[in-house]
């Protein structure tokens, strides 16, 4: 069943122009009709639940759908094969239950992949007829003033319910996706499709207003190609792409007083063992356009487009124009999966360490990155003890170079070193370490506290 | 006064006095006779920020305090102390005083007053000769109480871990507030130390600087004014607590931790890891932080520009050298702001840019963590200001500016005045920031663009001239300097305008005409050429501003400003009252286009500088 609801845009049917204006409710009715039967079949209704809180003691939480706060949102059908867009980003190890109704069937989803720069989530429902999916390609835009149906889900009849509004203003996310702003948001409508008069897609519904169609189409066709090649939510971590580069936006007098794009970025610092600077960027480079598009804005929102704009991945290629001296070159490089910190805890002699990398070199301005950095000092240890009030004999950051005599160059020789104490069964050990800019000597007794095998580094 | 009530008082004061004969000697923590040697000898310090306490030293007149107490609140120069002080005597004789020298690490000032008669000082004791549980008391002005007294003992002789350069003592006879700069005595009588600061929010915790640290620092002030460290730059030492000795295999001497990369220590020889074991051909050694310090503390009191021999232990345990090296001690640059020294360097401060830099020193690389780049340290970006437009940051070093080199304040300040001269709309400024090379660009807002200022002093004695001169210029006026031989002494930079003798100015050619300069500014009230100014320019409108002793200048160069509301310095209020002057007393006053100020302090003069910005604006 199909219900026309006109929240605004309906001027008195009283009067000498009554009939004229009775006329032009029929046109508009007839024509809403069109377009929401044009996407009626791609939207679904859709509810989150705890797991845990249903189950356990069928207490209503928060998330589950006998709470007053049901969490409920519209998902868009992108294939026929169940893959739904959701206007949510949830972890795929959250302890939740998407729960789908496609007409009065219900189904339940498990998450492929969200993206954070997107602020979505596409799931999966399995063992369903083919779906209809949106069309997404060829979206339209929406002019200020225009009319637009957005159809939303019921999920009391399995039906769409459908709403007129105007278009009234335009903006801007982060520079990259153009927004709607309409006359009226009927409740529940996140995640509904909105479309013009003649049934073309224009945008999805937000909380406040409508992302448009147009400028989301190619970034939800890469989201939706990654998706279906994503086989778990550890590969979601694998995945995850890293530039290396330390960016800043140009000041704006100095980009105008040196005729430079206002929207550009300086490289303060690319990272040794990073893509960006195996690419060739340097610091000192200015990168004035990303993947073969200029950058936009400035200040602070010129770094937030870039960030939303490049959507990083592991694998994906990126392309910077760069001004170096005058001259704008292009620097082409593929994205690399940030190498994940390695730790290592020696309880014994009272702190976990990690290898140095030539960004926290550069970040934390160290002395050295011939070592390796405390990242934590165990409470009652012997690293932990000193004769000086208040303070402890290491702290975090510090750089641990020499430890018993030996060379702690790398986490491979720090754990020679601590192997090598432990054999000694020395009472006492000198540490020697760069904190900051000034370097020191630590003696650590090691009868000091809870005493330990050390295997557990 | 009610009969009923004068009786009741009579009748206690009777009861009292019946006590007081009636106490047993035996009774009194402190003996009579001590107490009445000490009290005259302790005096209450006031001035136009806070006070606390101090004692005499001397009898003509030499009083200790803390530094903390005569401080002023000059953030641009912390070592600026307060500028009204007034010693108070247990008799209630009161004395402006004037401030020798300070130090906030020791926290010891160095005061002085002018008595018509010999004043008692104080007796020192040993204070190196302390023991742990000795008893002993304090004298001073705790929330304004004038000679109070508290006793207790001394709690620890050797506390180190408050983060001063020297041990202190801590004691349980209660210090407050206003106790600061009194002397702790022992039971005799004798100055132990100088009560400096109490733990907050815990009971009788109160800390003493040791006599012995306080005099060293009183010989400085008294002979240069400050206290000058003796160092060999840059090296630091632990002491060899008991682990530390154990994992190096050597029981005496101190470690040394670090040697500052292409130092003079360094280049003499010195090397991390090495053990210092003896210092001139005397053994030294430190097993704990106070004996750390203690050594530290004799050697930064020694003369700089004097050799040290420093023998030290090198390599492994078992193969060990003695090596011997010579360096020079050398008088510590001027200190920046850490810990509890507010530091030693004066900021040069742009308000209008809300920008502040100050010279940088090699402890600000050690403190801050900062790279070995030429430059001036950023101390000052305010919010909201076009040093924060920008995206300057404290701590960023500016290395270049308009694409000229500032390894110094003088540098910088010439080669920001020159594009604020010429009204650059973005001057382009080069920074370090950590390991970061940026460059920006700083837009200033020229309020008073293309303004024709004239400043007017004696060059004698240009006080404020230099400040005056580089605000107005950052505001975008034309700035020339004036004084009536033409060599006024301001900072005035390339491009900022013109130094001319006061014969060649016209009052009529300026927007305003501004009259600056310490108290030999009074020599304008009779310069015929100054008086000729002020009344060109008050015929002409202009506007016309003064500066303490020179704002007489206005009224007897053009009688009719008499009506005008204005202020002068304190010494100079009687000229403009003879004048018959509207003179009001505010330190800062404007009414239409005359403005003045006391010129009391910075401070003042910035507010004084705000009210001629708001005048010229206002009444074009």
């Amino acid at each position: 069943m199909l219900t026309a609801t006109l929240l605004t845009g309906c001027g008195s049917l009283g009067g000498p122009d009554a009939g004229q204006g009775r006329n032009a409710f029929t046109a508009l009715q007839r024509a809403t009709t069109v377009a929401g039967a044009a996407v009626r079949d791609s939207v679904v209704h859709v509810k989150l639940q705890r797991k845990s809180a249903g189950e356990a003691d069928g207490y209503a939480s928060a998330f589950s759908s006998a709470s007053a706060s049901v969490p409920s949102m519209n998902g868009l059908v992108l294939t026929a094969e169940g893959h739904i867009l959701l206007p949510e980003t949830i972890n795929p190890k959250a302890d939740l239950r998407i729960l789908v109704w496609v007409g009065d069937e219900e189904h339940v989803a498990r998450v492929l992949k969200s993206d954070e720069s997107l602020g979505m989530s596409i799931v999966k429902i399995d063992g369903t007829a083919p779906l209809a999916p949106a069309k997404i390609d060829g979206a339209a835009s929406l002019a200020p003033g225009e009319w637009a149906v957005i159809a939303t889900a019921s999920d009391e009849t399995g039906d769409f319910q459908k709403f007129t509004s105007l278009s009234q203003n335009r903006g801007e996310i982060g520079g990259r996706y153009a927004l709607y702003q309409l006359t009226t948001l009927p409740r529940d409508a996140r995640g509904a499709p909105v479309v013009n008069l003649e049934g073309r897609l224009v945008g999805l519904c937000g909380r406040v207003d409508v992302l448009a169609f147009a400028d989301l189409a190619d970034d939800l066709r890469s989201f939706l190609a990654e998706a279906t090649g994503v086989k778990s939510s550890d590969d979601e971590d694998e995945s995850r792409g890293w530039l290396g580069v330390l960016l800043e936006p140009i000041n704006k007098d100095l980009a105008r007083a040196r005729n430079l794009p206002v929207a550009s970025l300086w490289v303060l610092h690319a990272d040794a063992d990073g893509p960006s600077a195996a690419a060739g960027l340097r610091p000192g480079d200015l990168i004035v356009g990303l993947n073969g598009q200029p950058l936009r804005f400035s200040g602070p929102r010129t770094q937030e487009f870039f960030m939303k704009s490049c959507r990083p991945r592991a694998g994906r290629p990126f392309a910077f124009d760069v001004v170096r001296q005058g001259r704008t070159i292009k620097i082409e490089g593929t994205m690399t999966r940030r190498p994940k910190p390695e730790f290592v805890r020696a309880e014994d002699i009272g702190f976990t360490v990690t290898a140095i990398t030539d960004m926290d070199v550069f970040a934390r301005a160290l002395a050295t990155r011939e070592g390796v950095m405390v990242t934590e000092i165990l409470g009652g240890s012997p690293a932990a003890t000193s004769s000086r009030f208040g303070q402890t004999l290491l702290i975090r950051q510090d750089v641990i170079v020499e430890l018993g005599g030996r060379p702690t160059r790398t986490l491979a020789e720090f754990n020679a070193a601590v192997d090598a104490v432990r054999k000694a069964k020395a009472p006492t050990i000198l540490v020697r370490y760069w904190r900051g800019p000034i370097s020191g000597f630590a003696g650590l007794n090691l009868r000091i506290g809870e005493r330990d095998s050390g295997d557990k580094s | 006064m009610n009969p009923r009530h004068c009786l009741t008082l009579l009748v206690l004061a009777a009861g009292l006095s019946t006590v007081r004969a009636a106490a047993d000697p035996s009774e009194q923590a402190i003996p009579d006779e001590v107490v009445r040697r000490v009290d005259p000898s302790v005096v209450a310090i006031q001035h136009e920020r806070a006070g606390g306490s101090g004692f005499i030293i001397s009898a003509d007149g030499y009083i200790l305090t803390n530094g903390h107490v005569v401080m002023g609140d000059d953030d641009e120069d912390p070592t600026q102390p307060a500028k009204a002080i007034t010693v108070i005597l247990n008799d209630e004789r009161k004395y402006p005083a004037r401030v020798l020298g300070f130090s906030m690490d020791p926290d010891v000032a160095l005061i002085k007053i002018e008595a018509e008669r010999p004043l008692q000082p104080v007796e020192f004791a040993d204070s190196r000769a302390v023991q742990i549980g000795q008893r002993c008391f304090a004298v001073g002005t705790p929330v304004g109480l004038k000679r109070t007294f508290t006793g207790g003992l001394l709690s620890n002789v050797d506390r180190t871990d408050l983060g001063t350069e020297t041990k202190v003592f801590q004691t349980d006879a209660a210090i407050n507030p206003g106790n600061s700069g009194g002397p702790l005595f022992d039971r005799s009588g004798r100055v132990l130390g100088l009560n400096t600061y109490a733990s907050r929010g815990n009971n009788n915790i109160g800390f003493t600087v040791p006599i012995h640290v306080a005099l060293a620092v009183k010989e400085h002030l008294q002979t240069r004014g400050r206290f000058v460290r003796s160092v060999v730059p840059f090296f630091d030492l632990s002491e060899l607590y008991d682990e530390l000795a154990a994992s190096l295999g050597q029981t005496n001497g101190l470690l040394i931790t670090y040697v500052m990369q292409n130092a003079p220590a360094e280049a003499a020889g010195l090397r991390a890891g090495d053990i210092l074991i003896a210092t001139d051909g005397r053994p030294c050694s430190a097993r704990t932080r106070a004996e750390q310090l203690e050594y530290e503390w004799e050697q930064t009191i020694l003369p700089a520009g004097t050799p040290v021999d420093y023998t030290v232990l090198r390599g492994p345990p078992g193969q060990r050298k003695q090596v011997t090296v010579r360096a020079m001690r050398e008088a510590l640059e001027p200190l920046p702001r850490f810990g509890r020294h507010s530091g030693e360097l004066p900021e040069h401060l742009y308000g209008s840019l809300g920008l502040g830099v100050r010279p940088l020193v090699r402890l600000h690389r050690i403190i801050h963590n900062l790279p070995d780049a030429r430059g001036v340290l950023v101390t000052t970006a305010d919010r909201g200001s076009a040093a924060q437009r920008a995206g300057l940051r404290e701590l960023d070093i500016v290395t270049h500016v308009a694409g000229q080199p500032t390894p110094t304040v003088q540098a910088f300040a010439t080669a920001l005045e020159r594009e604020l001269a010429a009204s650059t709309k973005a001057i382009e400024f080069t920074l370090v920031r950590g390991r970061a090379n940026i460059v920006t660009a700083l837009a200033p807002f020229y309020s008073l663009r293309n303004r024709e200022v004239v400043l007017v002093a004696p060059s004698h004695d240009a006080e404020y001239v230099d400040l005056l001169r580089r605000e107005l210029v950052a505001d975008g006026a034309h700035v020339d300097l004036a004084s009536p031989d033409g060599r006024i002494s301001g900072n005035g930079h390339a491009g900022t305008g013109k130094h001319l003798p006061l014969p060649a100015i016209r009052g009529t050619n300026y927007a305003l005409v501004l009259f600056a300069g310490g108290a030999g500014a009074r020599d304008l009230w009779a310069n015929p050429d100054a008086l000729r100014v002020v009344s060109e320019a008050a015929a002409a409108g202009r506007h016309l501003a003064a500066v303490g002793p020179a704002t007489a200048v206005l009224p007897l160069g053009a009688p009719d400003l008499v009506t005008k509301k204005m202020t002068t310095s304190k010494e100079d209020s009687a000229k403009l009252l003879g004048l018959k002057a509207n003179y009001t007393g505010n330190e800062v006053e404007s009414d239409g286009k005359v403005i003045t100020t006391t010129g009391f302090d910075r401070s003042t003069v910035r507010r004084f500088l705000s009210a001629i910005e708001q005048s010229l604006l206002n009444n074009s």
